[in-house]
């Protein structure tokens, strides 16, 4: 395997904290002789930052509190009571 | 399964619907937001919730006791979403009166910050459509497993458990779910758009 695509296997665990300290030193001396896939690297940092200010529609209060009586509504339509 | 789970089961299973009650009340929002989050729509989000809590209620007998509760019900509900998905014939329309009230990622309990109405900027609305459409350009299941992972804090080993894959497997998922995001991304609005200059 090259070492570029060695590299890019360990994005993942580099991303999501499971890089092991051997790998790590790799990586790190890799990405210091390889523009290409330090880029690559760099854009995936961007795109995960990016995905972080995904925000969610949230529901009222009522939506909560009223969710039981929907749920057990539908069940006895289906006769699970 | 914790003693406490383990004993909601058993009382469920004898019929007691105080306990299947309790049951719903502790994963509700979980699963609401899980389904909503691979999905994009409120309302689907509402009906799949509510039919994973069905199937829930009808199988537990048949649910292996040294199985997590909390994967099990995420099996059902991803399942559930992911057919749901494939079943589409389009995607959902996000209106921006979805945003009306918004919830920081992660908010699962219910606990963190909540913003009531808030006057979106319209770049910060034009970025929640990009990023819903950029979603939409990954499988129904990479999109499951990014969700699980970015959004609801399920750590890869509980990923793998509930879609009975490796680590490993989570691991290369999550990898070309960001990488065709990226792709994405990139493709529409550049990198200085990632980067946070929406301008």
């Amino acid at each position: 395997m090259s070492d570029c695509k060695k590299c890019r296997t360990l994005f993942s665990d580099l991303l999501y904290g499971e890089l092991e300290s051997g790998q790590k030193q790799f990586l790190e001396n890799h990405l210091q002789d390889c523009p290409k896939c330090k880029s690559e690297l760099d854009e995936l940092t961007a795109a995960v930052r990016f995905m972080e200010g995904r925000i969610r529609p949230e529901q009222g209060q009522s939506f909560w509190d009223d969710y039981w009586c929907r749920l057990t509504k539908r069940m006895k339509k289906r006769k699970c009571f | 399964m914790e003693e406490n789970e383990q004993n909601i089961v058993d009382r469920i299973c004898q019929g007691n619907k105080e306990a299947f009650q309790e049951l719903v009340e502790r994963y509700k929002k979980k699963i609401y937001f899980l389904a909503y989050d691979i999905l994009g729509d409120h309302h689907e989000a509402e009906d799949i919730s509510q039919e994973v809590f069905i199937k829930v209620f009808r199988s537990l007998k048949n649910f292996r006791r040294h199985s997590k509760m909390s994967s099990w019900i995420y099996q059902i509900t991803t399942n559930s979403c992911i057919d749901a998905l494939r079943k589409r014939k389009s995607k959902p329309k996000i209106s921006l009166g979805d945003f009306n009230h918004i919830s920081i990622k992660n908010n699962v309990e219910g606990g963190s910050t909540r913003i009531q109405n808030p006057e979106l900027s319209a770049d910060a609305s034009i970025m929640q459509r990009r990023i819903q459409n950029a979603l939409y350009e990954v499988t129904p299941r990479e999109r499951a497993v990014f969700m699980m992972r970015h959004y609801n804090d399920l750590e890869i080993k509980e990923i793998a458990e509930v879609l009975n894959v490796s680590s490993g497997t989570v691991k290369s998922m999550l990898f070309r779910a960001l990488n065709k995001l990226r792709k994405e991304l990139s493709i529409h609005r550049g990198r200085s758009a990632m980067e946070g200059n929406y301008e």
